[in-house]
Formats: structure tokens, C-alpha cells, sequence
């Protein structure tokens, strides 16, 4: 555990750029909103009327809503740097000729690829999700002025998207890391290349014996999707806030897809593994 | 107790055999030079006993089988390859803690006295550091290791005259004991000429040889006669016949006599060139 560890900072120094990058999205995002606010402040026609009135549906809807789109940004970014880190992830080391140094380390294999992978999903996870808090805090600050501030509805609310965000994460950078240890460059854009031909195929077969076969891109989009958040603006006013907080996590999370999406990241994962196991470092 | 026992392996790369049938059995204590030309097999052969080739045949690191893919061979077995393959990404320091944390064989006693002796930059990325400062760490960084096995391939490459000098002379001598076995592949035969006890001549993908040094520069001598008595020397069937400043030499067996002749012991570059053939250049 304690060599895991070690693995996990090393691989945190590495990837540290990449995964603060959400951070400074939404530093820069709130130096826009303070320059702003600045602005409007000193301009004498300018007028600030954010959060003045609120409509009159019930506190806990508000909350549940509003704190649904702070997640939003740093949610996209997020699966971006999954992307971004798992594409590299088993290939980096060795294009930059580090991959002796590595693996003349006496520690599992297994950890080794199980950190990267960490870095992909886990490391990526906690950056959005102290990123969400910031922004809990910040948009609740103002719910708490004004007091409208319901925590359970909140927090909810913001938690809801970033499991959704977490889960299609996961997918996708276990997808992307499985595709790395086949590809050693461009491993995302080569494995949709793949994934994109294989669709083009089964959809000629299917059409061509008329077979009704499953397109894997298909069974992957069906995979990923997740209960749609979104409330449209005719639903606001008769939503059941206590469907929102409890029966939701069931479409969202506890449900057999969630099952399906971890096993078939724990398959890519371990597909990655072997694959990587078998690669040779080849002298230059 | 043979450290390590390489039976029957072949390496090819595409057509390319670059290992042919290698046999070696290594035993424990013993520093051991890898000499081959560029492209016969050296690198290729310590990388496939440190389990980072495929290949064919068996390869057994005191007794465990490399091919089994055994991670605990790292622990009794450090390398440094030729060519610098430390992480730019990290800092020294945070390569010495990375190493260090990783490796129950680190000696921390050993490497603050190594570290500490070094003018390297603790706190800068190893991305900046000189050529020869990435070597100079990755050498310290490894000789801090309690390992039984050392694989040094052309570990100096890069680094002054002085630090070679130092790491072959002292620093490795205080890493050697009994119970070690260094084995070094290098180009720069005359440094370690001195400190090696066996030698190892590759080429083409065979050992060609594999004897205790001692034993093998009896078996010849290298004699030095005028100019004008050059004859002699080809009538003795000596080989690696060179002529300068007035003086012919070449190198015979050692039961060879040739009156008013000056006997030299031949050096390991001249062993090789007789084993192996080439130029002597």
C-alpha cells in the first residue's frame, strides 16, 4: 500500500498540469465574473441584480436546480483531461524513454498501470469535485443571504451531475486507456477511428442479410447514457422534490447500468494490463 | 551459487538475429565486462535477463525464471542502460524518494554519502540537468541499492574524465562485495580493464568467449621486436602485427619465445581484436 502511494504521487507530479486545468478554467471564469462585478460597480448606469427576486416555486427546487449547473463547466473539462491523461497514460513513458527507468522498479505491474489509471479517474474526480464544493459554497453563499438556502437540495443537486459525469468518465477513460495500450499515439482518435469503421460495418451487414445485430457504437451510447438531468421549464413548477432527492439516485446511480459500466471498465482496465504486460521495451 | 543462468536464448528482431543461442552461467562475486562491437548483442542481452525482451530460451536470476515475469527480480538485480532514462518530469530529489520509496534494498546510509559527495541540484527537474549530472544520478541513485546483481550498460557515457575515473576506482568498489556480481558493458575498455575478473566477448549474437582474465592474458603476450625482425613475429603466427616508431609488435601465445623480444601483457582491447577480429584502431 505503502509503494502505492508512492506510485500515486509520482504519477500525481506527472499529471498534476493537466488535472488543474478545470481549476483555472474557473479561476479565470471567476476573475471574468469579479471584473465584471467590478465594472457594474464603478459604472454608475450599471446595475446589479443578480439573485434579487426569486421565483415562486418551493425553496428546494431552486436549490436542486441551481447547484445542477455548477458542475456543469468543470464537468466537461473533467472528461476532457480523462481523455487527455488515459490517451497517454501507457504510451508516454515510452515515447520519452523513461520506461526502463520505471519498470526496472521492484512494484507489481498491476499498481503501476493501476495508478495511471487512478490518475484518469480517481485524481480527476477529487479535482472536480473540490472544484463543485468551491462553487457549492460560492452559489449557496448567496441562497444563504437571501435566505432560500436548503442543504439537502443543494447538495444534491450538485451531486447528482457529478456522479453522472463521474460514470461517463469512467466509461470513456476506461475505453481510452484500453485503446492506449494498443495504440501508442493518438490512441483516442485512433480507437474512435475503430470504433466509428466497426459501426459502418455492422450497419452494412445488418443492412445487407438483414441481421439486427447491435452496433457497438450503440451498445457504448447506451452504456454511457445516464438519466437526463435536465428540467424543462414546464416541469419546474409541478416537480416532486422528494422524487428528485431520493428516486433519482435510483435512475441515476443505483441501477444495473451502474454495474455494467464498472464491469466494463474493470474488463478495459484489465485488457489494458495484459496487453501492456506483453509489450517489449525496445531499445532506440 | 551461479546468480545467473542463461541457457539456449535467441532474440530476433523481425529477421535479425541479434542473439544466437546464448549460453552463460554467472556466478556470485564476480565483475564481469561485456565487450562486443556496436550491434552485437550486448544491450539486447541485458535487457532480455532483466525481462524487458521477449526471446527464446531460459533465463534464470538466482533461480527464478525471468520469463515467468517475476517482479521480485528487480529486487536482487539494479540496471543503468545507455541511454539516460530517468523521468525529466521529476525533480532529483523526487526521483531519490521515488527510488528510494520504492526499493526495500535502499541503503540509506550509502546514499546519503553518495548524494552528499555529488554537486547535484536537489531541487531541479531532471529535464534540466546536463547529460553527464542525469548519468552521475542515475549511477548514485542505483549504487545505493543493496542489490546482488549490477548491469551496467555503458553506465559512464556522458560523464568527465574525473567521475569516471572516481565511479570506477572508488565508487564501485565500495559497492562491490563478495556477494555481488557486476556485470558491465562498455566501450571504454580501458578503464575497467583493472577492476574486472571475467570477461565476456559477444559479436554477432554469440559469446565468443567467457574467461577469468587472469587466466586468459597468460595464454598470451604481446611482443615487441625492430622493425626489421618483422618476419619473425609472422612466422610465429602472431596475430594483430602493428609497426611503429621503428618497432613491430603482435600478439602470440604465450609459449611462443623469440629471442631479444620485449614480452608485454596484452591489454583487453587487444584480446578482443585477436578473439573477434577487427581493426585495431
Amino acid at each position: 500500500m505503502n509503494k502505492f502511494k508512492i506510485l500515486l504521487k509520482k504519477d500525481w507530479i506527472i499529471n498534476k498540469k493537466s488535472l488543474l486545468i478545470p481549476f483555472w478554467v474557473t479561476a479565470g471564469f471567476y476573475l471574468l465574473m469579479l471584473i465584471s462585478l467590478a465594472i457594474a460597480y464603478f459604472h454608475k448606469d450599471a446595475t446589479i441584480s443578480g439573485f434579487s427576486e426569486f421565483p415562486p416555486f418551493p425553496s428546494g427546487v431552486i436549490n436542486y436546480i441551481g447547484n445542477m449547473g455548477i458542475v456543469a463547466l468543470p464537468g466537461v473539462i473533467s472528461l476532457l483531461i480523462t481523455i487527455l491523461i488515459m490517451q497517454s497514460a501507457l504510451n508516454e513513458d515510452m515515447r520519452k524513454n523513461y520506461e526502463l527507468f520505471h519498470r526496472s522498479q521492484p512494484v507489481s505491474l498491476w499498481a503501476r498501470v493501476g495508478s495511471k489509471f487512478m490518475m484518469g479517474t480517481a485524481a480527476n474526480w477529487a479535482v472536480l469535485f473540490i472544484i463543485s464544493i468551491f462553487n457549492f459554497i460560492v452559489l449557496n453563499s448567496v441562497l444563504i443571504y437571501h435566505k432560500q438556502f436548503v442543504f439537502g437540495a443543494a447538495f444534491t443537486g450538485m451531486l447528482q451531475p457529478l456522479v453522472v459525469i463521474m460514470k461517463t468518465g469512467l466509461v470513456l477513460g476506461s475505453m481510452t486507456f484500453f485503446a492506449s495500450a494498443i495504440f501508442k499515439d493518438k490512441a483516442f482518435f485512433k480507437g474512435t477511428v475503430v470504433l466509428v469503421s466497426l459501426q459502418f460495418m455492422f450497419l452494412i451487414l445488418n443492412a445487407i442479410f438483414n441481421w439486427h445485430i447491435p452496433t457497438p457504437l450503440g451498445l457504448l451510447t447506451n452504456l454511457m447514457e445516464t438519466k437526463n438531468l435536465a428540467i424543462s421549464g414546464s416541469e419546474i413548477s409541478e416537480i416532486d422534490l422528494n422524487y428528485l432527492l431520493k428516486d433519482r439516485w435510483n435512475e441515476i446511480l443505483f441501477n444495473m447500468k451502474t454495474v455494467y459500466q464498472i464491469l466494463l471498465s474493470a474488463v478495459f482496465f484489465v485488457a489494458a494490463t495484459f496487453i501492456y504486460d506483453n509489450r517489449e521495451v525496445k531499445i532506440d | 551459487m551461479n546468480y545467473l543462468e542463461i541457457a539456449n536464448v535467441s532474440k530476433y528482431y523481425g529477421k535479425f538475429k541479434a542473439l544466437d543461442g546464448v549460453n552463460l552461467n554467472i556466478p556470485q562475486g564476480r565483475i564481469i565486462g561485456l565487450l562486443g562491437k556496436n550491434g552485437a548483442g550486448k544491450s539486447t542481452l541485458l535487457r532480455c535477463i532483466l525481462g524487458f525482451l521477449k526471446y527464446d530460451g531460459d533465463i534464470k536470476i538466482m533461480d527464478r525464471p525471468v520469463n515467468e515475469k517475476h517482479r521480485t527480480i528487480n529486487r536482487d538485480i539494479a540496471f543503468i542502460p545507455d541511454v539516460s532514462s530517468l523521468d525529466d518530469r521529476l525533480t532529483v530529489q523526487q526521483t531519490i524518494d521515488y527510488v528510494s520509496g520504492l526499493n526495500d534494498s535502499w541503503n540509506e546510509e550509502t546514499a546519503m554519502k553518495l548524494l552528499k559527495q555529488s554537486d547535484l541540484p536537489f531541487k531541479r527537474k531532471i529535464g534540466k540537468l546536463s547529460k553527464g549530472m542525469k548519468t552521475k544520478l542515475y549511477l548514485l541513485i542505483t549504487l545505493s541499492l543493496d542489490v546482488n546483481i549490477l548491469l551496467l550498460d555503458e553506465p559512464t557515457l556522458g560523464l568527465d574524465i574525473v567521475f569516471r575515473k572516481e565511479f570506477f576506482n572508488t565508487i564501485l568498489g565500495d559497492f562491490y562485495n563478495e556477494d555481488k556480481t557486476i556485470i558491465i558493458s562498455t566501450h571504454q575498455v580501458e578503464e575497467v580493464e583493472q577492476i574486472l575478473q571475467d570477461i565476456i566477448f559477444i559479436d554477432e549474437g554469440k559469446i565468443v568467449l567467457h574467461e577469468d582474465i587472469e587466466e586468459l592474458k597468460q595464454k598470451y603476450s604481446q611482443v615487441i621486436i625492430e622493425q626489421s625482425r618483422k618476419e619473425e613475429l609472422e612466422l610465429n603466427n602472431a596475430k594483430l602485427i602493428m609497426s611503429s616508431l621503428g618497432k613491430a609488435s603482435g600478439i602470440v601465445e604465450s609459449s611462443v619465445e623469440i629471442s631479444d623480444a620485449e614480452y608485454l601483457r596484452p591489454s583487453l582491447s587487444d584480446l578482443f581484436l585477436l578473439k573477434v577480429g577487427g581493426h585495431n584502431e
